[in-house]
C-alpha cells in the first residue's frame, strides 16, 4: 500500500472576457478498490456553486456555471489517496466495452494486426497488444489533437498518451478483449495521462501502453469511459467569440508513512 | 363530401394563412415549401380501427419495456433474445443514459408508428418513430380548416374529432411534469423543418414555446429565463431538438441549439424530458426486426399487428437469401431516416446490384432487407383536378402518461409521383387527412 497526494490544476484564460460559462468537471478520483480515497478538495475560481453527481459511467463528476464576466476559471483539485494494487472486481462486464466507439473504430488492416496478436487469455492478449502498440508507435507532441480516432495512430504511427491508448483499445475490442478508457494522474510531475483497463476473468486490470507497462500503483484514476470524449477532464460551453489559452499541471508524490 | 372535394384550394389557402410549411435543406440551401393537402380523406372503419389501436398500445408497452430494461437489468441481451451487437453497436444507444429512470419510467410518451395497409387488406409495421415524430399538426389544422370550409361534409358523416391531440400532449406533459415546473416545448428556431408544428403544439398545449438560449441549468434545476420576468422553473420540456444537440457539455460539443448541464439535471430527476434521451435504441430499422420479440418477451402476448416480411443479414439464413434474391427486395440502410439510403433491388442496373451486395457483404449489421409490400393506393386530386392513384402509409400517434392512448387520427402521407413508393414529406410527398369513423 502507498500513500499517494495528487494536485490537478487546470486553467482557461479568455481574451476577450467571456460572459456565461457553464462547465462539467472529471477531476476527483471516485473510491475503489484499488484507491481509497482519504481528502479531497477542490478550489474553483472565480468562486461558483459546484454541484457533485455521477455520469453514465459511474464517474464522479462536478458541474455548475459563472453568470458573471470573467477572463479566467481555474480549478485546483487536490486530495490523498491510499493506493493498493491496480485491479477492479465487476462480475459481469459491459458488452459496450467490446465496441466501437467514436474515436475508436477498426479497419480491415487493424483486425488482421489484432488477430496476429491473440493469446491464449484476454490478460496475455492485452499484454501482448500493450507491447506491440508502444514498441509500433513513436512518442510525439503536438501531431495529434484531442479528437484523432484510434485507425489514424494505427496509419500513421505517431502520438500521445491518449493516442496509444485508443490505438491499445481499438486492438483489445478487435480481438475481443473488452477494454476502456481510462484518464487520470501519474507519480511525477507533468500533465495528465492516459492508460488502458482490460478485463479478463472477472477483474478489470491495468496496462500503461505509453510506458509500456502493466499497472500496478501509482496511478490516480480520475474517468473511464468508451474513449475520450467520455471522459473529459474540464468540458465547458460559452456563447461568445474568445480565445482560449488551456493550461494543465498535475502532480502526484508519494509520502512516506 | 362533394362540397369538401371543390373546397381543396380554399383550404389550402387557408393553410397558407395559417403558415402551414415545411422547411426542407436542398443542396445546402433551405426552402420552405407548403405540405401540400389533398381534400379526400382516408377514411378508417371503427372495427378496423379498434384492431390498430389495441395493436399499437401494445407495441409501444414492449417498446418501452424494452428502453427501460436496455438502460438498466439488459436481461433481454442477456437471455439471447436481441444479440448485442442490435443495442451496443447501434448509433442511438446512448451509455450516458446507463442507469437513468425517466420520470414515471416513460421513454416513449410520443410514438410515431409508421403502418402501410397490404392489397389484402392486412395492416403491416414499417418502422417505429420513438424520438422527435413530426406531423401530428398537419392533420390537427387540416380538420380545423376543412370544418370551415365544409361544415356539411362533417354533419353527414360521423368522424372522431382529432383536435384533442393536444389535450393527449398537455395530460401527459402534466403527467410527468409533477407540477414541479412550467411546461415547456424547446425548438431549435424557425430553420427547423417542422418550426410550424413546434409554434402550434405550444399554442393548443398550452406550453411555453423556448427557444435555444431560453432555458438555463441552476443548481440541478431548469429555468426558463424569458424577457419579461425573472426566471421560472420547468418541470417537464418536450423537446424538438435530439438528443446529439441537446446538451453540449454531454454530447456534440459545438451545438449551439442545446442546453448545458440538461443532461445532469435530467439524471437526477429534476425536469422530465420528451421524449426520453436514448430512444434511438428502440427504433432504428436493425431493431424493428425484433420489436415482435420483444412483444413476446415483455408482455407474454403475441403481436396483434406484424411486420413487413423483413431480413437481416446478420444471421447466415437471411444473408443467403438476400444476396441471392436482391433483384426483388428493398434495401434500408439501418442509420437512415426520412426516405434517404432505401433502395429497391427492381430500380438498380446489374452493375449497382453488385454493388450493394458488396456493401452487405462487407458490413451485415447495418443493412436490412425487405420484401416489397404492395400497399394500397388512395385517390388523390392531381394537378389536372382528376382523381389519381398514390401509394399511402399512416404515421399513427400514440401518447403514454397515465395511460397509453392513440390518437383517433393520424397523419396520412402519400407519394408525389404515382410510382413511387416514397412517401416522406422530405422527399416532396403530400398529406391527407385521416379519419377514424364512429360506428
Amino acid at each position: 500500500m502507498d500513500l499517494l497526494e495528487y494536485r490537478l490544476e487546470t486553467e482557461s484564460r479568455f481574451a476577450p472576457p467571456i460572459a456565461y460559462h457553464a462547465f462539467k468537471l472529471r477531476c476527483t478520483p471516485a473510491d475503489n478498490e484499488f484507491q481509497h480515497v482519504l481528502m479531497h478538495r477542490n478550489s474553483i475560481s472565480p468562486e461558483c456553486t459546484l454541484i457533485e453527481a455521477s455520469d453514465g459511467f459511474g464517474n464522479r463528476i462536478h458541474y455548475g456555471s459563472i453568470a458573471d464576466e470573467h477572463t479566467s476559471f481555474r480549478i485546483v483539485s487536490e486530495g490523498r489517496i491510499e493506493c493498493h494494487h491496480y485491479a477492479i472486481h465487476e462480475p459481469q462486464p459491459n458488452s459496450l466495452f467490446l465496441f466501437q466507439s467514436p474515436l475508436i473504430g477498426c479497419t480491415d488492416e487493424m483486425r488482421e494486426t489484432a488477430r496476429e496478436l491473440i493469446r491464449p487469455t484476454a490478460q496475455e492478449t492485452a499484454t501482448e497488444i500493450m507491447h506491440w502498440v508502444n514498441r509500433h508507435v513513436e512518442y510525439s507532441k503536438c501531431v495529434t489533437v484531442n479528437s484523432t480516432s484510434a485507425q489514424w495512430v494505427f496509419d500513421n504511427r505517431k502520438g500521445v498518451c491518449q493516442d496509444y491508448a485508443h490505438l491499445m483499445i481499438a486492438l483489445c475490442r478487435a480481438a475481443g478483449v473488452h477494454a476502456r478508457y481510462v484518464a487520470g494522474l501519474v507519480e511525477g510531475e507533468g500533465e495528465s495521462h492516459a492508460w488502458v483497463e482490460a478485463y479478463d476473468d472477472g477483474r478489470w486490470t491495468a496496462f500503461d501502453p505509453t510506458y509500456g507497462k502493466a499497472i500496478s500503483i501509482g496511478y490516480v484514476k480520475l474517468a473511464h469511459g468508451r474513449d475520450v470524449s467520455d471522459c473529459a477532464l474540464n468540458r465547458g460551453r460559452f456563447y461568445q467569440w474568445t480565445t482560449e489559452t488551456f493550461s494543465v499541471k498535475s502532480v502526484v508524490k508519494k509520502i512516506d508513512l | 363530401m362533394k362540397e369538401l372535394l371543390t373546397s381543396r384550394d380554399t383550404v389550402n389557402r387557408w393553410m397558407e394563412r395559417y403558415g402551414v410549411r415545411f422547411g426542407i435543406y436542398k443542396n445546402g440551401v433551405f426552402k420552405e415549401q407548403l405540405f401540400p393537402f389533398d381534400a379526400i380523406p382516408r377514411q378508417i372503419p371503427a372495427a378496423e380501427w379498434a384492431m390498430l389501436e389495441k395493436g399499437l398500445v401494445q407495441r409501444v408497452k414492449a417498446l418501452n419495456a424494452f428502453l427501460y430494461d436496455i438502460y438498466h437489468e439488459k436481461q433481454i441481451v442477456k437471455d439471447g433474445v436481441i444479440p448485442k451487437e442490435f443495442t451496443y453497436e447501434s448509433k442511438g444507444y446512448m451509455p450516458e443514459c446507463e442507469g437513468i429512470t425517466p420520470a414515471q419510467k416513460i421513454y416513449a410518451h410520443i410514438a410515431g408508428i409508421d403502418l402501410v395497409q397490404a392489397k389484402n387488406g392486412k395492416w403491416l409495421i414499417l418502422e417505429d418513430n420513438l424520438r422527435i415524430p413530426s406531423g401530428a399538426s398537419y392533420p390537427m389544422i387540416a380538420r380545423t380548416v376543412t370544418r370551415k370550409a365544409s361544415p356539411q361534409t362533417f354533419r353527414d358523416t360521423l368522424v372522431h374529432d382529432n383536435r384533442g391531440y393536444s389535450d393527449l400532449l398537455r395530460e401527459m406533459m402534466d403527467y410527468v411534469n409533477g407540477q414541479r415546473g412550467i411546461n415547456v416545448i424547446l425548438t431549435p428556431g424557425r430553420y427547423n423543418s417542422a418550426f410550424f408544428e413546434h409554434s402550434y403544439l405550444a399554442e393548443k398545449t398550452g406550453a411555453t414555446l423556448a427557444f435555444p438560449g431560453d432555458l438555463i441549468v441552476e443548481n440541478g434545476m431548469v429555468y426558463y429565463t424569458g424577457l419579461y420576468k425573472d426566471k421560472v422553473r420547468v418541470g417537464a420540456i418536450y423537446r424538438r431538438v435530439s438528443d446529439e444537440y441537446l446538451d453540449p457539455l454531454a454530447f456534440e460539443p459545438e451545438s449551439l441549439l442545446g442546453v448545458p448541464n440538461l443532461m445532469e439535471a435530467y439524471r437526477c430527476g429534476t425536469v422530465a424530458v420528451i421524449n426520453a434521451l436514448g430512444n434511438g435504441v428502440a427504433d432504428d430499422k436493425g431493431i424493428y426486426y425484433f420489436v415482435p420479440k420483444m412483444i413476446r418477451y415483455y408482455l407474454n402476448e403475441e403481436p396483434i399487428l406484424e411486420n413487413a416480411p423483413t431480413y437481416l443479414p446478420f444471421f447466415k439464413e437471411d444473408y443467403e437469401y438476400i444476396l441471392a434474391n436482391i433483384d426483388k427486395l428493398v434495401i434500408k440502410d439501418v442509420a437512415e431516416a426520412g426516405g434517404y439510403g432505401v433502395m429497391f433491388g427492381k430500380d438498380m442496373t446489374k452493375e449497382r446490384l453488385e454493388e450493394v451486395r458488396q456493401l452487405i457483404v462487407k458490413e451485415p449489421r447495418r443493412w436490412i432487407a425487405q420484401e416489397v409490400v404492395d400497399f394500397i393506393d388512395l385517390d388523390i386530386i392531381d394537378e389536372s383536378g382528376k382523381p389519381s392513384p398514390r401509394k399511402c402509409d399512416l404515421r399513427a400517434f400514440v401518447v403514454t402518461g397515465e395511460t397509453t392512448k392513440v390518437w383517433k387520427s393520424g397523419l396520412t402521407r402519400f407519394s408525389r409521383n404515382p410510382n413511387s413508393f416514397v412517401v416522406n414529406s422530405s422527399q416532396g410527398g403530400g398529406f391527407k387527412d385521416t379519419w377514424v369513423l364512429c360506428e
